[in-house]
């Protein structure tokens, strides 16, 4: 029996999160990926006595990657994201552990649709990537 | 979000700024330098499958800026319009970024 997760789905519900401690290499790595050589995300010296940072810059996107991952896992092939906004709120540091998660802001069981508070929060509670995503459920 | 750097321009080396950073050609010349990501907004209207012929169109929509605690900040906002080659919409994604 395949019973959707819409079914029983109501708002305050919520999306398990992961930590994440990326390392310099996975900084790296994604900053590659996307293009991106700002000296802030692999270069100490320069991230910290030119742009003043106190260390190296995790790198946004990929704050919201990981928000996409929190609502895609907890989606579990059941639908897929039609909307997602965040913003960068706070600088994260290589070093430090983040977590993702959120919660269930809505449903509309007539569309199949759910809206859902999304975020990553660093060790000291602060929520650094606040954000929003809909989802749409595949038709039964 | 994989569709994010699918559009960037690829420039030479000699073309980055000091700091690494490849200046979006949209942009005029600002008076603040050092850049930060400041968040995205993405609807996704369909799917996106293999064989299809993505056209991106990329517009300079607000700039504006805000004081913050450590000085002037300024925001940009970028809009980006993913179409099939055939017209059919696939995503919009409004970039905002700051530099302080």
């Amino acid at each position: 029996m395949n019973m959707s997760k819409l079914t029983n789905l109501k708002p305050g519900d919520a999306l398990p999160g992961r930590d994440y401690c990326p390392d310099n290499v996975q900084n790296f790595m994604y900053s590659a990926a996307l293009w991106n050589a700002h000296r802030i995300h692999f270069d100490m010296p320069y991230a910290t006595e030119v742009e003043g940072y106190p260390g190296i810059v995790m790198s946004g996107p990929m704050l919201g990657d990981w928000l996409t991952q929190c609502v895609i896992e907890w989606l579990d092939g059941q639908g897929r994201m039609t909307h997602l906004e965040y913003s960068n709120r706070k600088a994260a540091y290589i070093g430090e552990t983040v977590t993702s998660g959120g919660r269930v802001l809505s449903v509309d069981h007539d569309n199949g649709s759910a809206r859902l508070e999304i975020f990553i929060q660093n060790e000291a509670g602060d929520v650094i990537a606040p954000g929003i995503a809909v989802v749409a459920f595949d038709k039964a | 979000m994989f569709h994010l750097a699918l559009f960037w321009d690829m420039v030479e080396l000699d073309q980055l700024t000091p700091d690494g950073v490849s200046i979006d050609g949209l942009l005029p010349k600002f008076p603040l330098e050092k850049a930060m990501a400041g968040g995205l907004n993405i609807e996704y209207f369909r799917p996106i499958k293999a064989e299809d012929v993505l056209v991106a169109t990329r517009t300079l929509t607000n700039i504006y800026e805000k004081a913050g605690s450590q000085g002037p900040i300024i925001f940009y906002e970028v809009i980006m319009r993913v179409e099939t080659a055939g017209g059919e919409l696939v995503l919009t994604e409004k970039t905002t970024r700051l530099l302080r």
